[in-house]
């Protein structure tokens, strides 16, 4: 019976793999885990609606999926002529989100490695992308926060 | 496009609900069949500020101005709609009244439970429609007090498509949502049984006179003179 060396598992389950993206021209990152797919953007549908930043659905197929327009909460405009949209896993169902027209790139960071950040936003923390330090967000709890602040 | 030309679904629906699409402001929104009373071409209505209808002068109001969306000028295919159930009855002005569809029950999905503000109580629901969706507008919801709509995320209107390096613009607000994801029934029941109007006569747009199509309740919308429309 093949036994995993005794660290190995430990070292194995604290590395995150991120995908890291841009949204205009600022770089960020997510949890591997909570990106379901990323899909080419297709034009948006306004919804009229008093809920910060989910303004529009999205529809794939026949799926309408809520659109979160992380664009604006970071006060950027989405660059490149042919955006992408990331589809994020949640627990109150599929979010859409549009980013920069650059591919998403997966990269691991050690858990070690990731400063934590203040509680009660968007960011789980920050993590060094070649020379960069890039937040990582939280796509699970996007915009909870801001809601939860208000109420 | 006449009301006539119905928009066929694929397959017979065993429960289908009746609506009149309409747009307005950039976004499609779907009424109840059975709260429209009638409809008016823009260039027709008598004023800007109200609307003879049923022996009451009813406020115009732009549609979209009762989402917090920003109004657009009247083109040729606006309509004044009239609306109305029991005793109550509004005018709207819209965009274009793209006709009646059927929809099945079982087509009508909830509003996502992302949207957490007061837009859960405008819309019950939304299907599909053409390429894009329809909005379910409460029906007592919208004929309910006409008082300024809260404040909204997204008051201007939606940028024209293809837009593809932007999407709505959004700014924040005073909104206060709820993020307890609130039991959202599917759909609302109609409004209580609605008052019958006079017999319904078939008119035609444009002449001298502004002429308003009444309607009356019928078994197929086919048969209602304002099918013609």
């Amino acid at each position: 019976m093949l036994k995993t060396p005794p660290g190995r598992t430990s070292k194995a389950a604290k590395a995150w793999p991120l995908v890291v993206f841009s949204v205009g021209g600022r770089s960020l990152a997510v949890k591997a885990e909570e990106v379901l797919s990323v899909l080419p953007w297709t034009d948006a549908i306004p919804v009229p609606s008093g809920t910060a930043y989910v303004t529009a659905v999205l529809r794939h197929g026949e799926d309408v999926l809520p659109v979160f327009d992380l664009a604006a909460k970071l006060h950027v405009q989405v660059k490149g002529s042919k955006p992408l949209c990331v589809i994020a896993k949640r627990k109150d169902g599929p979010m859409a989100l549009c980013i920069d027209s650059d591919i998403p790139a997966l990269q691991t960071v050690e858990a070690s490695t990731v400063k934590p950040a203040a509680g009660g936003s968007d960011i789980t923390g920050f993590c060094m992308v070649g020379a960069e330090e890039v937040p990582i967000y939280s796509l699970a709890t996007l915009g909870l926060s801001v809601s939860q602040s208000r109420s | 496009m006449s009301l006539r030309a119905r928009l066929a679904t694929a397959v017979p629906a065993v429960a289908d609900e009746q609506f009149l699409v309409i747009r307005s402001g950039g976004g499609n929104f779907a009424l109840p069949s059975e709260i429209v009373r009638g409809i008016l071409p823009f260039e027709d209505a008598p004023g800007t500020e109200t609307v003879p209808f049923q022996g009451q002068d009813l406020p115009l109001r732009n549609l979209a101005g009762r989402f917090g969306w920003s109004s657009r000028p009247p083109v040729s295919e606006t309509k004044v709609l009239m609306c109305g159930a029991q005793e109550t009855l509004r005018a709207f002005v819209v965009d274009e009244v793209c006709g009646l569809t059927d929809v099945p029950a079982t087509a009508i999905r909830s509003l996502p439970p992302h949207f957490a503000g007061p837009e859960r109580g405008w819309f019950s629901g939304l299907f599909l429609f053409r390429d894009a969706v329809a909005l379910v507008v409460q029906p007592s919801w919208l004929l309910g007090h006409v008082t300024s709509a809260p404040a909204l995320v997204h008051s201007e209107p939606p940028p024209s498509e293809p837009a593809a390096a932007s999407i709505v613009s959004t700014r924040e607000t005073s909104a206060v949502p709820s993020r307890e994801t609130p039991a959202v029934p599917r759909r609302e029941t109609p409004v209580a049984p609605i008052q019958e109007t006079p017999a319904a006569h078939v008119t035609s747009f444009g002449g001298d006179s502004p002429e308003i199509v009444e309607l009356e309740e019928a078994s197929d919308a086919e048969d209602t003179p304002w099918a013609d429309l």
